[in-house]
């Protein structure tokens, strides 16, 4: 559940004296969005984006002679011009949850995650936020499948339900809980190791679990 | 009938010798009786599974089955000591069926076989499936008649994991499958975004429904996505792996087709059929786990299948 688990460790970073261009063409050769610019000792002094370079470079719509003029100016400036300084970071305790807000109130693509100190420790993405959730639902394991039950008053609901798959040799992975559009409760979704929903969806029942089907309401 | 004998362990079990016993009555039965002929299948050598899996799984699946033991893999894949012989007759039936083919002696082919194969993947079985007998016949039609354009479509409404990942990278061989959504459905694979990897690119087409999804749906995935797919393509050879678990009334999925669609399905790929591969479609049984409905559906499918439309 933690950041650290799941972001990018000892990423590049650059020194804010990196000139605009060497720092774009970095960018472009590792295929980032996001360069954090660090001091010697590591610490974090900014972040330069794919974006703030864009916006230092001239128009495409600009005369020969306009384009010139400010390219000569960009080749000679250093990345701390451009970097903004004042940026959200996680830390070392982060969990995806606080990336979850943060990325979201921030709205950039990817946030520093720092140590002691305000030093660089790693970055984390959007896509590794995709990632790590994707796992944590059990994305694309191979041989589940999802039954979708009521969740309803029984404060041992849970308990039923394990008990009922631990009785049919059946591994529950995840359980999700959904609000439903129905107005008759929230949804639990049970991701479970088994092909034979027969068995699962019939021993449910028996145990007076209401299985939700098709799974949409 | 051998088939018959693969038990797994009595009703609870959805995949049941029962689903053939239904099958081969309503045939028996029904308008379609008299332009059947049975053939009895030849087992599949050691070679021809080889084709497709994994030396150590075979002998993983032997001892399995011979040392009493009751699953292999997963407790849903249920054995008995006759299921390791069995296996080669059921991989073996669409072989058998390549050679009628090939030999003119007919156009169509139905393989009602069990255990079923297109979960099974080169070191694992899944989900009822030991080996791959579709993916079996794909190669067997590869090596021995050299055919080059083989198209494989899957109507089971589970996604036919092993096929496609078999086939992964074959240009030669295009997957097609139609099932229920991988978010909802066993196995929990086939996204629409795969399309095949390397010099496969391009040669996986995955269709994934909704739950609850229905024969409107089926019909507009064939007219807007599938068929255009395969007349692109221009199989020389169709397979198709036959499940009938997407009705209304099988429990083991939540799709919810007619008996009707199956129909429709066969006059379908009886088109291609007619367009492509000289009216030859090779068909191999999957799923299906309500007798009843499964034997209205492989009639219906098969009655569709010998019309040209």
């Amino acid at each position: 559940m933690f950041v650290t688990k799941y972001m990018t460790s000892n990423p590049v970073s650059i020194d804010p004296d990196v000139l605009i261009l060497d720092a774009y063409r970095i960018l472009r050769d590792r295929d980032f969005r996001h360069l954090p610019v660090t001091d010697s000792s590591g610490r974090l002094q900014g972040m330069v984006t794919d974006r703030d370079i864009r916006s230092a470079l001239p128009s495409s719509v600009a005369s020969a002679e306009e384009r010139d003029r400010i390219m000569r100016k960009v080749s000679h400036t250093t990345v701390k011009a451009i970097m903004s300084e004042a940026v959200n970071v996680l830390g070392l305790e982060s969990t995806l949850d606080d990336a979850l807000i943060l990325l979201m109130k921030s709205n950039v693509g990817a946030l520093p995650v720092v140590g002691r100190d305000r030093v660089l420790e790693g970055i984390f993405s959007i896509r590794d936020l995709m990632r790590a959730y994707g796992s944590l639902f059990g994305l694309g394991e191979k041989g589940s499948l999802l039954i979708t039950i009521r969740a309803g008053e029984a404060p041992d609901l849970i308990g039923q339900v394990a008990t009922v798959l631990a009785r049919n040799g059946v591994i529950l992975t995840r359980v999700v809980r959904e609000e439903s559009e129905d107005g008759k409760g929230p949804l639990l979704h049970l991701r479970v190791n088994t092909f034979n929903q027969r068995a699962v969806n019939a021993a449910l029942k028996d145990a007076g679990i209401e299985i939700i089907s098709p799974a949409r309401s | 009938m051998e088939y018959l004998h693969h038990d797994t362990g009595g009703e609870d079990h959805p995949e049941q010798p029962e689903r053939l016993k239904a099958i081969a009555r309503k045939l028996s039965e029904g308008p379609l009786a008299p332009t059947i002929v049975e053939v009895a299948p030849v087992a599949a050598s050691r070679e021809d599974i080889l084709a497709v899996h994994d030396d150590d799984y075979l002998l993983r699946f032997e001892d399995a089955c011979l040392s009493g033991r009751e699953y292999f893999g997963h407790s849903d894949n249920r054995i008995c000591y006759e299921t390791w012989e069995i296996a080669f007759l059921s991989a073996g039936a669409g072989i058998t069926g390549i050679e009628l083919i090939e030999a003119s002696k007919s156009d169509l082919v139905f393989c009602s076989v069990r255990p079923p194969g297109h979960h099974a993947e080169a070191g694992l079985p899944l989900g009822f499936c030991f080996f791959n007998n579709v993916a079996v016949a794909a190669k067997y039609w590869q090596a021995t008649y050299g055919r080059e354009r083989i198209l494989i479509f899957d109507f089971d409404a589970h996604h036919g994991n092993g096929i496609q990942e078999i086939f992964d990278e074959d240009p030669g061989v295009m997957y097609v499958s139609m099932h229920e959504h991988p978010t909802f459905s066993f196995p929990g694979t086939g996204w629409d975004y795969e399309q095949g990897t390397g010099p496969g690119k391009g040669f996986t087409l995955n269709v994934p429904l909704p739950p609850g999804a229905g024969d409107d749906l089926v019909l507009q995935a064939l007219a807007e996505k599938i068929t255009p797919a395969v007349e692109q393509f221009r199989p020389e050879c169709i397979i198709i792996a036959a499940g009938f678990d997407a009705h209304g009334r099988d429990d083991m999925s939540g799709l919810d087709w007619t008996t009707v669609v199956y129909g429709r399905l066969g006059t379908t790929i009886a088109n291609w059929a007619d367009r492509f591969t000289d009216g030859r479609v090779l068909s191999i049984l999957e799923g299906g786990y309500v007798p009843e409905a499964l034997a209205a559906s492989v009639e219906t499918y098969l009655g569709g299948l010998s019309l040209v439309v």
